[in-house]
C-alpha cells in the first residue's frame, strides 16, 4: 500500500473529471480511477463508416455496467394516449407493464463517461427549481442557492466553450457566454416560427458544442450525430475538456479500467484508504480525501455494497437515504411528416429549446416544470435505417420509395421535465444477482407518481399542438416515460442536505458520517430541476465541492 | 428506438417466444451451412421485401442475404427462426417460395406482416425486416435517392442549410 496522492476521484465523468481538474489545477495530486476504457475518437466513433447508423453509443469491452430493475408499475389503459408508439412496430410495449428500454440506463463507462454521448446541452439549474418545499410545498430544497453556484457555472462555461444566446429569464448571469450561439437547423427554424404563433418564445439551446474554434479546439461541422461520440473533438464532452486540462497540469495519474471495489474506514469515521481492482491485480492506495464520481447509480451500490459490523447499513448511511430519492428523465417525443420541410437530419441537435413551461408553477395543476426542445437529430432521424425502422412501414418498393420521400420530413419536438421523488423509486442492491467482483448488482425502482403523469399528459399535447402548427401532416411516433425506462438523467440516490438524518451529504458535498468523503455527481440533487440537462450543474457542484476541499473549509 | 438495440429487443421477444412456445432457443442450427433451398427461398424473400428499382439494387444485389446468414450462424435464436420462416415460406404454395409470383409473393408477405404477433410468421417477418433494412441501408450504393450521399464524417452539413 502507498500514498502518493492528495485525493483519490472515483469516475472521470461530468462530476469526477471537473473535480480532479480543480483539485489538480490548486496543485494536488490525484489518483483519478476509471472504470471504463479511453475511447479513441478515430478508432471507437464509426460516423466516418457506411454503416455509422447502427450504432449509437461508442460500445467497447467493460464500457457499460450491468444493472437490474425491480417491478415496474402496471400501466393504467385510461392513460394509453401516453403510449409509445411508431408506425412501422405500432405498440413499443405490448405488455400492460413499464419496460426498461434498451438497456434502461443509457450510460457509458469510459474516461469522460456519459458526457461521450451526451447531445452537448449545457443548462444552469432554474434558480427556483432548486427551493421546491420552501417555496412551493413540493419535493425538497437544495440547502444553496443559484448564487451560490452562479459563479462555478461561469468558471465551466469558459472551460468547455459553451455557445449560447445572451438572454436567458431567471438564470440571471454574471459574464456572458464563451461563444455565440450557433445557426438554426432547418427543424430547429421550423418550431421557432410555429412556436411564435402560439406564443411560445424558441431560443437558441445553450450547447456544450462549439460555434468557433476555441482553446486548440475546433468548430462543430453539424453532421447532426452528438450522441453517437464527437470525432472532430468541438463537443465539450468531459475527456476533451476537464480531463485534457487536468492532465496539462501533470499532476493526474489516470488510471482506466480500475474498478473501485473496497472504502476502508479508520478512526473517526474516515476512509483511510481504498481497494480497486485492474485486470485481475487488486491494488490499495491511502488517502486524505475520497471524492465519488461514479453517478447515481454506481455511486449508492458502492456504498451500499460496503457493509460491515461498524457500518451495517453501508457507508455513510446514517440518515439511510443512500439510494432514496432516486430520480429520473421524465421524457417524451412526438415526430411528424411535415411535406414542406427537408433536410431535418442536418445542424446542431437539439440546437432550439423553449424555457416558457420550466419554472416549478410552469405547468397548470402541478408543481415542476418542464421544456420542449427540437429533438429530430437528438432521437436519431437522421439516416434511413432510423426511416426505415420507425417512420415507413411496409416492404417493397413502397417502403423504399418511402424511406426516399419521407427522408428529411420529420420533424420532432422532445420535452423533459421534472420528477419528484417517491417513497417507491428508489436504488437497492440486487440480492441475487453479483457482478464478476461478487459485488451485487445496483438495482432500480422507478415509479412514476402522479405529479409525473400530468406533466406527461401536458407535454405530449403540447408537443401535438407544436407539430399541427409546423404543418404535419401526420404523426409518426411518439415515446415516453409513462410505458418505458429510460433514463439518460439520474439523480438523488446520496441527496445533499443540511440535516445528517434527512440527506447523506452537507451543502459542500462532503458526507455527514466519513469526514474525508465526498460525492460529486448528479446522486446529490435534492431535485432535478424542470427539464434541464444536468451536465453542467454537476460540473459546477463539482468544481464548489473541489474548492471547499482545497480551501480546508470542510474536513481535513 | 436505436436501430441496434431494436434488434436486441427483437431477438429478446424472439427468444421469449420460443421459451413459450417450448421450442428449444439455440437448437443445433447448421446456419453455417444452409441448404440451397434455404438459401434460395430467404433470398426471395429478401428481394421482396427490398426489390431492385431504377435507383438502387436489391437485398440480394447488395449482398444483404450473404450477411444475414452470417448472422445466423453467430446468433442461433435468429438462425432458428429464419429456419422456420424459410420452411413456412415453401408451405405457402405448391413449390418454393422463390417460385411463386412476385405479386404472390407480396400477398404472402402483406399476410405474414399482418398476422398473430405471437407466430412465427409474424415474428419472421418483423425481425427480419429489421436486421435487412439495417444491413441494406448500411451500405452507401443502397442510399440512391437519398439527400445524403457520404456518412456524416468527416465532411458534416456545414450551413448555410436550404
Amino acid at each position: 500500500m502507498n500514498r502518493r496522492y492528495d485525493a483519490v476521484v472515483a469516475g472521470s465523468g461530468a462530476g469526477g473529471a471537473a473535480t480532479a481538474w480543480r483539485l489538480c489545477a490548486q496543485g494536488l495530486k490525484v489518483l483519478l480511477l476509471e472504470a471504463g476504457p479511453r475511447f479513441e475518437p478515430s478508432l471507437d466513433y464509426r460516423l466516418h463508416l457506411p454503416d455509422w447508423e447502427r450504432q449509437v453509443l461508442p460500445r467497447r469491452r467493460a464500457s457499460q455496467a450491468e444493472v437490474s430493475f425491480g417491478a415496474f408499475s402496471a400501466l393504467n389503459p385510461e392513460e394509453r394516449s401516453l403510449r409509445s408508439w411508431n408506425a412501422v412496430a405500432g405498440p413499443v410495449v405490448r405488455g400492460d407493464s413499464r419496460e426498461p428500454m434498451g438497456p434502461g440506463y443509457w450510460h457509458v463507462l469510459g474516461v469522460g463517461g456519459s458526457t461521450l454521448a451526451f447531445v452537448g446541452e449545457s443548462h444552469r439549474l432554474h434558480p427556483e427549481a432548486m427551493k421546491l418545499q420552501s417555496r412551493f410545498g413540493a419535493g425538497c430544497d437544495w440547502p444553496i442557492t443559484y448564487a451560490d453556484l452562479e459563479p462555478y457555472y461561469g468558471l465551466c462555461e469558459q472551460l468547455i466553450g459553451v455557445a449560447g444566446p445572451e438572454e436567458q429569464g431567471a438564470r440571471w448571469r454574471s459574464t456572458p457566454f464563451p461563444l455565440p450561439p450557433h445557426p438554426f437547423s432547418p427543424a430547429g427554424r421550423r418550431l421557432q416560427s410555429a412556436g411564435s404563433r402560439l406564443g411560445m418564445n424558441w431560443q437558441a439551446n445553450s450547447r456544450a458544442a462549439l460555434s468557433m474554434p476555441y482553446d486548440g479546439r475546433p468548430a462543430c461541422n453539424y453532421c447532426g450525430n452528438c450522441s453517437r461520440g464527437c470525432p472532430v473533438g468541438d463537443k465539450g464532452s468531459a475527456d476533451v475538456t476537464f480531463i485534457r486540462k487536468a492532465e496539462q497540469t501533470g499532476r493526474l495519474t489516470l488510471m482506466t479500467n480500475s474498478r473501485l471495489l473496497r472504502l476502508h474506514p479508520a478512526g473517526g469515521g474516515r476512509i483511510a484508504s481504498v481497494e480497486y481492482v485492474r485486470g485481475k491485480a487488486r491494488h490499495r492506495v491511502e488517502t486524505p480525501v475520497l471524492v465519488l464520481a461514479a453517478g447515481a447509480i454506481q455511486t449508492p451500490r458502492l456504498l451500499l455494497a460496503n457493509r460491515s459490523r461498524q457500518h451495517p447499513h453501508g457507508l455513510a448511511n446514517s440518515s439511510r437515504q443512500v439510494g432514496r430519492n432516486f430520480m429520473e428523465s421524465v421524457f417524451w417525443s412526438s415526430t411528424g411528416i411535415v411535406p414542406d420541410l427537408g433536410n431535418s437530419h442536418v445542424g446542431l441537435p437539439s440546437d432550439t429549446i423553449c424555457w416558457d413551461f420550466n419554472g416549478p408553477q410552469g405547468i397548470p395543476d402541478v408543481i415542476g416544470g418542464c421544456r420542449f426542445h427540437s429533438a429530430v437529430q437528438e432521437i436519431g432521424l437522421v439516416g434511413p435505417i432510423a426511416y426505415a425502422s420507425r417512420i415507413v412501414k411496409g416492404f417493397g418498393r413502397a417502403l423504399k420509395e418511402g424511406v426516399r420521400n419521407q427522408f428529411g420530413h420529420c420533424l420532432s419536438v422532445g420535452a423533459f421535465a421534472e420528477f419528484l421523488p417517491n417513497d417507491e423509486s428508489r436504488v437497492d442492491l440486487d440480492p441475487t444477482r453479483k457482478d464478476e467482483f461478487g459485488m451485487a448488482l445496483p438495482r432500480i425502482h422507478s415509479h412514476l407518481g402522479q405529479p409525473e403523469i400530468r406533466r406527461l399528459r401536458f407535454m405530449a399535447a403540447q408537443a401535438r399542438r407544436l407539430l399541427q402548427e409546423a404543418g404535419a401532416s401526420i404523426l409518426v411516433e411518439e415515446y415516453g416515460a409513462w410505458d418505458l425506462f429510460s433514463a439518460t438523467h439520474v439523480f438523488g440516490t446520496c441527496r445533499m442536505g443540511a440535516s445528517a438524518v434527512h440527506s447523506v451529504v452537507d451543502a459542500q458535498g462532503r458526507s455527514h458520517d466519513h469526514p474525508n468523503l465526498y460525492i460529486a455527481d448528479a446522486s446529490v440533487f435534492p431535485s432535478s430541476g424542470g427539464g434541464e440537462a444536468p451536465s453542467l450543474t454537476i460540473q459546477a457542484l463539482a468544481l464548489r465541492t473541489a474548492d471547499n476541499i482545497v480551501s480546508g473549509k470542510v474536513g481535513s | 428506438m436505436l436501430r441496434s438495440d431494436l434488434r436486441r429487443q427483437l431477438l429478446k421477444v424472439v427468444g421469449a417466444f420460443f421459451l413459450a412456445q417450448g421450442l428449444p432457443v439455440a437448437p443445433a442450427f447448421s446456419a453455417a451451412r444452409p441448404s440451397a433451398v434455404e438459401r434460395r427461398t430467404f433470398a426471395a424473400f429478401l428481394d421482396a421485401l427490398l426489390p431492385r428499382d431504377d435507383l438502387a439494387g436489391s437485398a440480394s444485389d447488395l449482398r444483404v442475404d450473404e450477411q444475414l446468414w452470417a448472422l445466423a450462424s453467430l446468433d442461433g435464436r435468429f438462425g432458428r427462426l429464419v429456419a422456420l420462416g424459410c420452411q413456412w415460406l415453401n408451405l405457402t404454395g405448391t413449390g418454393s417460395f422463390a417460385d411463386l409470383a412476385p405479386s404472390d409473393q407480396i400477398k404472402v408477405i402483406e399476410w405474414m406482416s399482418a398476422s398473430d404477433w405471437n407466430q412465427i410468421p409474424r415474428r419472421f417477418y418483423e425481425l427480419v425486416r429489421q436486421t435487412a433494412v439495417e444491413t441494406y441501408y448500411s451500405n452507401p450504393a443502397a442510399w440512391g435517392g437519398l439527400p445524403i450521399k457520404a456518412p456524416p464524417q468527416p465532411l458534416g452539413y456545414p450551413p448555410p442549410w436550404q
